[in-house]
């Protein structure tokens, strides 16, 4: 339906953030593109059209015209853009699919939709286009979260090029000042609120973005892991993160608890405004900190990067990362143009050219990693957290999409003090039990 | 005169209702009055009844369901969507809070809404402005009214917060509780929807004859009296008729809410208009969503009874 | 009626300050979350999150390009504009055959359809929201604008219905029935005597209906998903929702809203009398 057009939405502060990365990434790029090795197989012309959200146009664009894909295929590659919403791009590829067509053929889809669509049956099996060397490529954090994550029975649905996880920023210069270490277990973590918030001045040691919407339960998934659980199993580990919780906000006065109705914009300005010591905060905050707005304000003290604090469920579960990735529609009238798009963005040649392109293609593949500039923040803050092995795998469920509200709508009401931890967590159990 | 052919008879029955003739001998005239009649409501009733009326029973039917578009499934299931209406906690919230709205917005709509009319009444210098921005809340789009207050009280960079704060010293966040977040609701209702009853009570106002006022001044009657033993019963009526359409129309309520709060902290501030759209439209749960409007729509009929009561029982004539 | 003199002057000042005190305080209810819009559709993005608060930030008109290119917002334009004047020409037609009927021709039942359809009157939007989502489906509308002013057109057909029966009703009959001795068709008899009489009634509800068409927010939600047959109301909601998936860039939000907002404005200021005469006219009876 949404052809490519001048009009093309961009979700403007990723935006920036992605051209400001690009244009760090420019400036330190190696003079010489090599070309990549791999030759995709040539078909007799043919079209391929790919779906890819207005803030990854440019990108995508950049990278097919760098590899040339066009030129050594014959495939004409035409890019759509996503939807808005979920909601909206889950509606309109299900009407499409019911017509037995498609408006693409590879789409870049994300974690929620890759579950609703690959549970509906509308993506193809992708094991047979995969190259060899893969998942040896992949780092192991990647490799669990892809099993949970991008495969339904086993059948794996979708390839990710994109991992992102929360960092942990935090006021280097007040941390040496105050002559305190970054928190490393919970306990530590409830006693910055001694020594950083200041109610009166609205000084906090933490502000989150906990707003409904998706980001509570964002939030909730990150801290529940950290517990060693999954929330949606709404169980001792769910209720050690919810408790934890309450205490930072109420208690120790770590988080404000004005979090639960800010977003990550909003964080952004909390931190850019000095008003918390630290706070977890996807990456792109690295890019609008260092944006001509904050020039002024910037130094690399103030932004620095920190192993997140350990929960009772071990290192392993400190943070979660969560990708975007390729994937294929089952009715897709171009199904074989597709394939070979597919296997073409999924090579490591290209998952390396990619990354030069632009950071929406970043990713801890280790072919990927070893290509990019040791110097960059972002890169040096993937390493650290790939070698240090804190990540685990975003916690799932089926249903997730419905799964998600329960939660936020269950936590959000004891956080609140609505309801009693035990009312919260029981009206959860129930309604999830509902969902399967 | 235009040449046209002319309706033979119609002159002559003109002005009298078709009422005695028996039903198997219509007349030719009275048949073709009939006829048009049916011909001019046509239009009317078939979009009402496709659009509306069979809407609604399809909602009933589809209540007892479990049609979900995403889980695929599509069985009759009796009743079995109701006892479950009672156990979400979504709707429980839901239910209560809509009555709360409802209630709450629509006394304060007639009590503001009286206070602007009396205002809008006074003469003085500036009151045809005050007539005219008495319309813009009216006017503005429900939805973009929800976002501007939702940033006006933003709490870190919304107007009435910092301006609390600097009164005051104290922060405060309306969104994370849940009694803020409700008034706030209530509140923003009440001024999107009173200037609408400070018309119709402008107008109802206005057409009180004056000498009733000054006959009621010889008597000795103060402003205070004058206001509760006149103004009051002789537009207690409109007041009635009125409350009851808002009671209504607030039932159904669901932009606002979907702008300012999307029903949280929670679901402290969601509406059943607003579960009816998570579960329907976005969760493809039509079964239950259909459950849900059922709900609603006895809610509309028991305030519909219930104010016609009401109204016959109030009926003033002056 | 002698009344000592002071007294009077005591009254009428406190009556005066009082009046003028709510006259303040009224306009300053209304028009500060106006102000508030509009200051955030006319200001940087990077002015809004400063504090201590900048009450009059240097005016810009980057948001409004912004919304330009970024976003099909003339599409949405179109859309809203088509959505608007089809519905009211069309529940402006349906409405006015209807009124006529029940106004001029009495039937012992007609006055028990007219209570029934103006009573249909209390469904609430959402109430079948489900079934329509269907129909509109099986009708091939989903995603069109047609299907949203039937939709729409239907639900504002009651009250249209009511206040034209009211105003047909107060044209006295004597017109037509010359006009018809005369040999007049009833075509001709509408057209040429009572559509010019009711002129007022009709720009009335003409207007209202519009106004109703322009602000409707939940059809095209629930019934739309291409930029093709989205209006501005989704527009907002996308643009709050969609945009970014970071936060709410709240200065584009209020941009939509401004455009969305002031054409209202503009309709209301100069057409106030008319717009009140219908709302009231229904209801006082």
């Amino acid at each position: 339906m949404s052809v490519s057009r001048k009009l093309s939405r961009r979700q403007f502060i990723r935006l920036a953030g992605a051209t400001a990365a690009g244009a760090a990434l420019a400036a330190c790029a190696p003079a010489t593109t090599p070309a990549p090795t791999a030759v995709p197989t040539v078909l007799k012309g043919g079209k391929v059209r790919i779906a890819v959200g207005g803030w990854a146009e440019q990108n995508m664009k950049d990278l097919l015209a760098k590899t040339e894909f066009t030129k050594k295929t014959g495939i004409d590659v035409e890019i759509v853009l996503r939807t808005d919403t979920k909601e909206t791009e889950l509606t309109r590829l299900a009407s499409a699919v019911q017509s037995n067509t498609s408006p693409y053929d590879v789409i870049d889809f994300e974690d929620e939709l890759t579950t609703s669509f690959s549970q509906a049956g509308y993506m193809v099996g992708l094991d047979d286009l995969l190259p060899a060397d893969l998942w040896d490529d992949f780092s192991p954090a990647m490799v669990d979260y892809t099993k949970t994550w991008s495969t339904l029975n086993g059948e794996t649905f979708r390839v990710i090029h994109n991992w992102e996880m929360p960092y942990w920023f935090y006021r280097k210069d007040w941390f040496d000042q105050k002559g305190t270490a970054i928190p490393t277990t919970w306990d530590e973590v409830k006693g910055m609120g001694a020594i950083f918030t200041d109610e009166a001045k609205g000084n906090w040691a933490t502000i989150d973005g906990l707003t409904k919407g998706a980001f509570l339960n964002v939030y909730l998934a990150w801290v529940t892991l950290q517990a060693g659980g999954n929330p949606f199993d709404v169980g001792p580990e769910y209720k050690a993160a919810l408790e934890y919780t309450y205490d930072l906000m109420y208690t120790s006065k770590a988080l404000n608890p004005a979090s639960l109705q800010s977003s990550y914009d909003q964080q952004n300005s909390a931190y850019l405004g000095d008003k918390i010591a630290f706070m977890r905060q996807w990456p792109y905050f690295g890019d609008v900190a260092r944006n001509d707005d904050n020039k002024a304000w910037f130094a690399d003290d103030k932004v620095a990067v920190g192993l997140p604090p350990v929960g009772p469920g071990g290192k392993g579960g400190s943070t979660y990362a969560a990708g975007w990735g390729f994937g294929i529609v089952k009715t897709s009238p171009n199904l074989a143009e597709a394939k070979e798009l597919f296997k073409f963005l999924v090579s490591t040649e290209v998952a390396v050219e990619a990354m030069k392109v632009g950071f929406w293609f970043l990713n801890a593949r280790k072919s990927v990693l070893a290509a990019a500039d040791p110097d960059n923040w972002l890169v040096k803050s993937l390493k650290m957290y790939t070698d240090a092995g804190v990540i685990g795998v975003r916690p799932h469920h089926p249903r997730f999409v419905e799964a998600l509200t329960i939660i936020e709508d269950t936590a959000a009401a004891y956080l609140t003090k609505q309801s009693s931890l035990d009312e919260s967590m029981n009206q959860a159990k129930d309604q999830l039990a509902k969902l399967v | 005169m235009q040449q046209i052919h002319v309706r033979r008879g119609i002159e002559t029955k003109a002005r009298r209702p078709v009422t005695a003739l028996p039903k198997f001998n219509l007349s030719k005239s009275a048949q073709r009055r009939y006829l048009l009649f049916i011909l001019l409501v046509a239009p009317a009733f078939v979009l009402r009844l496709t659009t509306a009326a069979y809407p609604i029973l399809q909602t009933l039917y589809l209540s007892f369901t479990n049609l979900n578009l995403l889980a695929n499934t599509n069985e009759f299931i009796g009743l079995q969507n109701y006892p479950e209406l009672a156990d979400n906690y979504g709707v429980q919230a839901s239910l209560s809070f809509t009555l709360m709205l409802v209630v709450g917005s629509t006394l304060l709509d007639l009590i503001v809404g009286m206070l602007i009319a009396l205002l809008l009444n006074a003469g003085f210098r500036g009151v045809g402005f005050a007539r005219t921005i008495n319309l813009i809340p009216w006017v503005i789009p429900t939805i973009v009214a929800g976002y501007a207050f939702r940033w006006l009280l933003d709490d870190q960079f919304g107007l009435l917060p910092y301006w609390i704060h600097l009164v005051s010293g104290i922060r405060i966040v309306p969104f994370i509780s849940p009694l803020f977040a409700r008034m706030v609701v209530i509140l923003v209702h009440v001024w999107k929807d009173a200037p609408f009853m400070a018309c119709v009570f402008l107008a109802g106002l206005q057409g009180v004859p004056l000498d009733l006022y000054d006959a009621a001044k010889v008597d000795g009657a103060n402003a205070w009296q004058r206001f509760w033993g006149m103004t009051v019963p002789l537009v207690m009526p409109l007041t009635i008729t009125m409350g009851l359409f808002r009671l209504v129309w607030s039932l159904g309520s669901f932009d606002l809410v979907y702008g300012l709060t999307q029903g949280g902290p929670g679901v402290a501030t969601s509406v059943l208009a607003l579960q009816i759209f998570r579960e329907g439209i976005m969760f493809f749960k039509f079964g239950f969503a259909s459950a849900i409007s059922v709900l609603l729509l006895l809610l509309v009929g028991l305030v519909g009874i219930g104010g016609l009561w009401l109204f016959r029982k109030a009926d003033v004539t002056y | 009626m002698i009344k000592s003199q002071t007294p009077r002057l005591a009254r009428f000042k406190w009556d005066s300050v009082a009046l003028y005190a709510g006259f303040g305080l009224f306009t300053l209810i209304v028009l500060i979350p106006i102000y508030w819009m509009a200051r955030s559709s006319w200001s940087n993005a990077s002015d809004l999150i400063k504090l201590p608060l900048i009450y009059f930030p240097t005016p810009t008109l980057k948001n409004f390009q912004t919304l330009i290119t970024q976003v099909p917002f003339f599409l949405y334009l179109r859309n809203s504009l088509f959505f608007g004047v089809s519905t009211t020409l069309a529940t402006l037609l349906v409405s006015f055959l209807a009124a006529y009927a029940f106004a001029r021709l009495q039937f012992p039942g007609s006055g028990f359809l007219l209570w029934a359809l103006v009573l249909s009157m209390a469904l609430p939007e959402v109430g079948a929201i489900v079934p329509l989502y269907r129909l509109l489906r099986d009708l091939h509308l989903l995603d069109k604008i047609a299907g949203l002013i039937l939709v729409l057109s239907s639900t504002l057909t009651p009250f249209t219905v009511w206040v034209l029966v009211s105003f047909i009703k107060q044209v006295p009959y004597e017109i037509e029935e010359a006009a018809i001795i005369d040999g007049a068709s009833l075509p001709q008899v509408m057209w040429h005597i009572l559509i010019p009489v009711t002129l007022p009634g009709l720009v009335t509800m003409g207007l209202i209906n519009f106004i109703n068409a322009w602000n409707n927010l939940l059809y095209p939600l629930a019934f739309t998903t291409s930029p093709t047959a989205k209006t501005l109301s989704v527009a907002i909601t996308e643009i709050f929702a969609g945009y970014s998936p970071y936060g709410k860039p709240w200065e584009l939000i209020m941009t939509v809203g401004v455009a969305m907002t002031i054409p209202m404005v503009i309709l209301v200021i100069f057409s106030q009398k008319a717009i009140v005469r219908g709302l009231t006219s229904g209801a006082i009876k």
